[in-house]
């Protein structure tokens, strides 16, 4: 055959993928409303950005002007929202178990008279950990109030506060994402997910979809015109690799801008990332595609692995904390290290420079499951070749 | 009357055995009810190490090299949840901090010691990011603490040369101090927070999927009309016979999960260990209830299973165990009270980490049992589409 053969070839299974595509409803259901359903979804659900108001009640068993300062304080934060100057500790304890509020802040009835006397005084708070993200506003908000009107305090007592005539000064500064938001942290490394998740499961759903259609429940067509190994893989992949670019696209570049995201990159920067990340994810999903002789066995499969993977990606638990395995797993998987590196990009402005070791790994990953993928399909072609053979001399016997 | 009690048993126990039948003859079924659930425990249980966030890289720039600078990065060491690192300059520490291989730095600037001796108050920065929220609020607390005992710590070696003793010089350092509570999870233990909710959570999607799965190939295949035969044309029976294999192997991983979470691992469990047990079981119908409705509102099965997929997976944000429903937008905390993910979860913290008994969540309770009854009202639905085939594709 010769080259231009060979490339109408290609060219007529990347169209025949397209054509086999686009009347799979289910599958244009994952892709499409997938993608953009979940892009939008997730976006609308964690638009709140930050926690807000958290409710609390404050026990003041004190009673004067000093604790009334403090219970301002606190109102002032956005953090908390104070509910109710319970009466008693025991009526705010019975909030807190009731879940109306998640805190409790209880004012000692020492607290101006220890002020007076020149001794530290003490705030005890009391956190619900239903949720990290309470204990953290929370504390956040007493520790500061704390902090704030212990310098009143100084100040009232003497013009020079300690901070001034301090030997030592520390200055804390945070860096990115400086409103702790979890949207900001969680849906960077949820869009990497989804585009994933469902290239993956829409692979895998079309391989079935065509086991199904054929007899003999075979991956690779037979009696159909002659293709080469590589003219199928290929022209599989650049049908996948086509749709998910522009989607891509979509969710990298443009919902970022809708939902106001941190977005410290640059567009070419984000075409870079893309494409090794675009081809480890497809030609791992055609890897495993080979495993899936129904259209609903990706699903039962695959559907459970979006949250393993995502504690994988060592966003919310850091992977030096992780066991020697899940460490290793972090970098078998195109999601986990894309969504690290992609995190990194957009909400911290790294270069592509700096997610170097999260592009060499995709690439890498790249080559090796499209190695693995165009022996699976090897693998199938055979099979389909030897049961054709069988037939036909089960068709010549009789 | 008798007679048919006898009958209606007999129908279930043969609807019973030839779904046992069908199960056991798909490698699929052992897949998704056996391998996966089981995965999932040891995932989540071996996924957080020993289940705290400590030795985090952090960098330290130390420009001054001198005995106190040295000092300082040996305090900073010392806390458990940080790891130094020592970087040349800022410049470098920053660019690793991009890298994602360290979390945080602090600069100490050249000329450190000989200001701090000549009275002219140097500044030591620290710098962290909230963009890994747990990272970021784990090293905000423990560096701001360190950082301030450092500052502290010339004036109170000043202050007790100079005779003024270190109670009113720690008053004056901080004269109103807080004192955090954390209930339920004092030790900020990962797998207490997060295993022992999320293999429910991932357990929840296994159970919707087989369960919209089971239902609804059989419609695609047509299989249905020997199944409503075996339960004897009682859509009821037909059901429950159906669904009761995988209640069965449901409930025994969910009594398992909540042994080796609580009784092997030796997590710490504030109620008794037969309330976890009514409560997966209760969870696990429910759950099986919200996949039934699911396949008889739409007895297609391509349909429903993406929709028992997508729906399963919500479920991971709308337990509302990392991001609170409350603080999500109204549409989304009243969607929460309809998934049964979020009342189990409520219940189990309710009862397991506060230690409180029924009375504080039987709201959640009833959620769970009231989760049972719609599917019930679409069961003449269902039995339309076992014998007439509507909705499949020809």
């Amino acid at each position: 055959m010769t080259i231009k053969e060979r490339f109408k070839d290609l060219l007529w299974v990347f169209l025949h993928e397209y054509k086999q595509l686009l009347s799979n409803h289910g599958v244009l259901l994952i892709f499409f409303g997938g993608v953009i359903g979940y892009g939008l979804f997730y976006n609308y659900m964690y638009g709140p950005n930050t926690l807000q108001k958290v409710h609390i009640a404050v026990v003041d068993n004190s009673k004067n002007e000093l604790s009334r300062e403090y219970i301002r304080m606190l109102n002032a934060t956005e953090k908390v929202d104070v509910v109710t100057t319970a009466f008693t500790f025991e009526e705010a304890k019975e909030a807190l178990e009731r879940g109306k509020v998640h805190g409790v802040v209880l004012i000692p009835n020492d607290f101006e008279t220890n002020i007076a006397r020149n001794i530290p005084s003490d705030i005890q708070v009391f956190c619900s950990m239903n949720s990290f993200l309470y204990y953290v506003e929370i504390a956040e908000a007493a520790t500061f109030c704390s902090l704030a009107l212990g310098t009143e305090i100084n100040l009232k007592h003497s013009t020079v506060s300690t901070a001034q005539i301090a030997p030592i000064q520390v200055m804390g500064m945070p860096l990115y994402n400086q409103d702790d938001g979890y949207g900001n942290f969680l849906i960077p490394i949820v869009m990497v997910l989804v585009l994933h998740q469902t290239l993956i499961l829409g692979i895998g759903m079309m391989a079935g979809t065509e086991c199904e259609k054929n007899r003999y429940h075979l991956l690779v067509p037979i009696s159909n015109k002659p293709h080469g190994l590589l003219r199928i893989v290929f022209g599989k992949a650049l049908c996948y690799i086509s749709l998910y670019f522009v989607l891509c696209i979509f969710i990298f570049g443009l919902v970022p801008k809708l939902f106001h995201l941190p977005y410290l990159t640059t567009f070419p920067d984000i075409l870079i990332f893309i494409v090794p990340f675009l081809l480890a994810t497809t030609f791992f999903g055609m890897s495993m595609s080979v495993l899936f002789k129904t259209y609903e066995s990706p699903l039962l499969i695959f559907v459970f692995s979006t949250i393993p993977l995502l504690f994988l990606s060592g966003a919310s638990f850091p992977i030096q904390n992780m066991p020697l395995f899940w460490k290793a797993m972090h970098y078998v998987f195109p999601a986990p290290i894309a969504s690290f590196g992609y995190i990194r990009l957009s909400s911290m402005g790294a270069s592509i420079n700096q997610i170097g070791e999260e592009m060499t790994v995709l690439w890498i990953q790249a080559i090796v499951y499209m190695i693995i993928a165009i022996f699976a399909y090897h693998y199938n072609i055979r099979r389909s070749e030897h049961i054709e053979k069988e037939l036909e001399t089960i068709n010549n016997q009789n | 009357m008798e007679k048919n009690n006898t009958g209606m048993l007999n129908a279930l126990k043969s609807v019973f055995l030839r779904e046992w039948g069908r199960m056991t003859s798909r490698r699929i079924y052992f897949g998704v009810c056996v391998v996966i659930p089981m995965f999932i425990l040891v995932f989540m249980l071996t996924i957080f190490g020993n289940g705290k966030i400590e030795q985090l890289p952090v960098g330290a720039v130390d420009m001054d090299n001198s005995s106190t600078s040295r000092n300082i990065s040996r305090n900073v060491s010392a806390v458990p949840t940080i790891n130094l690192q020592h970087f040349a300059d800022a410049a470098t520490a920053q660019d690793e901090l991009l890298k994602g291989k360290i979390y945080g730095y602090f600069v100490i600037p050249p000329n450190f010691e000989s200001d701090v001796l000549g009275m002219r108050s140097p500044t030591i920065s620290y710098y962290y990011h909230f963009v890994f929220i747990s990272v970021g609020n784990i090293l905000m607390a423990d560096l701001t603490t360190i950082f301030k005992t450092i500052a502290a710590a010339p004036i109170l070696q000043k202050g007790e040369a100079m005779g003024i003793s270190p109670d009113l010089i720690m008053f004056k350092l901080m004269p109103v101090q807080t004192h955090i509570e954390k209930i339920g999870n004092p030790w900020l233990n990962y797998e207490l927070y997060l295993s022992t909710v999320f293999v429910f959570v991932l357990l929840q999607i296994q159970i919707l999927l087989i369960t919209v799965y089971t239902i609804g190939i059989e419609l695609k295949k047509r299989t249905a009309h020997a199944w409503l035969k075996a339960a004897n044309k009682n859509v009821f029976i037909a059901v429950t016979g159906k669904l009761l294999p995988y209640t069965i192997i449901f409930v025994a991983e969910a009594l398992f999960f909540n042994v080796v979470l609580f009784v092997f691992c030796n997590n710490p469990l504030s109620c008794s260990i037969w309330q976890l047990h009514g409560l997966a079981v209760l969870f696990v119908l429910a759950t099986q209830a919200f996949g039934l409705f699911i396949i008889s509102l739409l007895p297609l099965l391509r349909i429903s299973i993406s929709m028992a997929s997508l729906l399963g997976s919500l479920g991971a944000t709308l337990a509302g165990l990392t991001f609170p429903v409350e603080g999500m937008p109204k549409f989304i905390h009243v969607m929460s009270y309809l998934f049964p993910i979020r009342q189990f979860t409520v219940i189990f913290q309710t009862n397991a980490l506060w230690g409180l008994g029924f009375s504080y969540c039987w709201q959640s309770y009833a959620l769970l049992v009231a989760a049972l009854i719609p599917p019930l009202f679409l069961m003449f639905q269902l039995k339309r589409e076992m014998i007439y085939y509507n909705f499949q594709e020809k």
